[in-house]
């Protein structure tokens, strides 16, 4: 594979990888995740 | 404004429920189809600089303000852009601009869910074995992809007049592709969707996966998938001079991530009015970006140019996304060891990435009979069926239907309403009380650089887009004649005058029940 090719994709698939692992990072550390907030159903609209 | 709302909405009881059915509604055909022609028309590797820059300032920006107006709405009780557009601009006109938001995904979802029973036509087709046998005897690309062309049009039933006569099987596959949407949809949104979601999901990424794999070893006389990337990715920076590039580039952006559409918003209407935003955005379109960039780009092309040499592969690339989907790679997977089974999964994968997509694009008419009507769930996914099958007729029988109503409204209209939407939010209700809603109980808080963005760069951004694309393509759809043509306009025209007709109904209602009368 040529060396210009190469670095682009290389870029590419790290720009987007990079920033699907610092999303996913940040959701698991959020205290929030951590107690799942969402399983209660307190807030639900009648 | 009271929550009157006498019907109990359902919430997305996850996080990691939500985030997946939001870029389910992302992943669709365009990532692994149309993403890879354009990357491969525009510039090569070069493309991919206009393609991040346009993700950062429209894809990521207007993702923000869908989620943020969809959760704003959700909170009153609201989740359709008719009625959330009017807690934005109490006026009448914005119930208008609302209305293209039902409008959009309604004629989406009527050709989109045929588009997407042709997946499950082709991956039946391919797993028992009735999918054409290759003539390898075949001089060139064209005469080797034939038979798949040839399929194609019969599958269709496309005669070359105007009206089709499609085959069994596309009937069949049509009302299983329904049945299937309809009984996801009928469970609601977190017992539906949302578990759909968290399975499909997972299961699309490892589909591709197996895929990719065998499309990077493949090698033959003709070239190898490493060329097939060697094309895709080598950047042709003179590419970066051309305007075009830039539009093609911010239009793919638009489309991949389901932009326009009114999904994003009504899919946020069911958050809890607490909930994040921003970091949950980013989350569904970097899923979406990692589908498209990552799977997408290295299987159509790259295999493309193993079968047929990079000649092939720009003459195929020329030819369209949907050639290269129903008719090229068909005739790849079709040729390979072990490509019944590799045809059927690649053809599955398109179907799961389609399914995930019509299931968000059917919910704002869904939501709006819940909503504004008081439906119950069976009686608004039942009527929201029922003029999806009554429209269907005109684009599986007439010649030309598909096409047009793809121009008007899933190119030029998701634009035009994306562009509103986003003056309605940064310069009607207000730049500031905008910015705190985006950013409200936000897990990360966006740069305040974003808001000029959002402010200036990204409408701006989509007036060039849209000028382009007039100057470019309108006097050409101008010029086209015949009756079709014109039935399939009108009917467009129709169904935007009923959803407009409904709406002033419902605000009427909703007004009469506030006023206890």
């Amino acid at each position: 594979m040529e060396l210009d090719a190469l670095i682009f994709m290389v870029c590419a698939w790290g720009a987007t990888l990079g920033l699907l692992s610092f999303c996913v990072i940040t959701l698991f550390r959020n205290p929030q995740s951590a107690k799942h907030p969402f399983e209660s159903k307190k807030d639900v609209r009648d | 404004m009271s929550d009157t709302s006498p019907i109990r909405r359902d919430l997305w009881v996850t996080r990691s429920g939500l985030i997946l059915a939001m870029a389910g509604n992302a992943v669709g055909l365009g990532n692994f189809l149309r993403f890879p022609v354009q990357a491969a028309e525009n510039g090569g590797g070069a493309f991919m600089i206009p393609y991040f820059i346009a993700f950062l300032l429209i894809g990521i920006p207007l993702m923000w303000t869908e989620w943020a107006i969809g959760r704003y709405g959700g909170a009153q009780g609201r989740g359709t852009t008719p009625a959330v557009f009017g807690l934005l601009w109490n006026n009448a006109f914005s119930r208008v601009i609302g209305v293209f938001g039902l409008w959009i995904p309604l004629v989406v979802a009527i050709y989109y869910i045929y588009l997407e029973s042709w997946t499950l036509g082709y991956s039946i087709h391919f797993i028992t074995g009735t999918s054409p046998q290759l003539d390898v005897g075949g001089s060139g690309t064209k005469d080797y992809v034939q038979p798949f062309s040839d399929f194609l049009g019969t599958y269709i039933g496309a005669g070359g007049g105007n009206l089709f006569s499609p085959s069994v099987m596309a009937y069949c596959a049509f009302i299983a592709t329904l049945a299937i949407n309809f009984v996801i949809l009928l469970r609601g949104i977190s017992k539906g969707v949302e578990i759909f979601a968290k399975f499909a999901l997972p299961a699309l990424f490892i589909m591709a996966i197996v895929i990719l794999v065998r499309v990077l070893t493949l090698k033959t006389p003709n070239g190898s998938a490493i060329e097939g990337l060697n094309f895709l990715w080598n950047p042709d920076f003179s590419a970066l001079r051309n305007p075009g590039v830039w539009v093609a580039a911010a239009g793919q952006i638009f489309f991949t991530l389901s932009l326009g559409f009114g999904a994003i918003i009504t899919y946020a209407s069911y958050l809890r009015s607490k909930q994040d935003v921003t970091l949950s955005g980013l989350t569904s379109a970097t899923i979406n970006e990692t589908a498209e960039v990552v799977l997408g780009g290295s299987i159509a092309i790259p295999a493309a140019v193993a079968f047929f040499g990079v000649a092939g592969a720009v003459s195929i690339a020329k030819s369209g996304a949907f050639s290269l989907g129903f008719v090229s790679l068909p005739a790849i997977f079709a040729s390979m060891p072990a490509g019944q089974f590799l045809g059927f999964l690649w053809f599955f994968l398109l179907f799961f990435a389609g399914l995930t997509s019509s299931l968000a694009i059917m919910q704002p008419v869904i939501t709006f009979f819940q909503d504004e009507f008081s439906l119950s769930r069976t009686k608004a996914v039942l009527t929201t069926m029922g003029i999806i099958i009554v429209s269907v007729l005109m684009v599986i029988f007439i010649n030309q239907t598909l096409d047009e109503w793809d121009f008007w409204v899933g190119t030029i209209g998701i634009v035009v309403f994306g562009l509103l939407e986003i003056i309605i939010f940064m310069w009607i209700f207000g730049g500031e009380r905008a910015w705190k809603e985006i950013n409200r109980n936000g897990i990360i808080k966006v740069p305040r650089i974003f808001y000029y963005v959002l402010r200036y760069i990204t409408p701006l951004f989509m007036l060039v887009l849209l000028a382009w694309w007039g100057v470019k393509h309108l006097p050409n759809e101008l010029e086209k004649t015949g009756w079709t043509i014109w039935v399939s306009r009108a009917y467009l025209i129709l169904l935007f005058a009923v959803l407009t007709v409904l709406v002033f109904i419902a605000e009427k209602r909703r007004k009469r029940k506030n006023n206890g009368t």
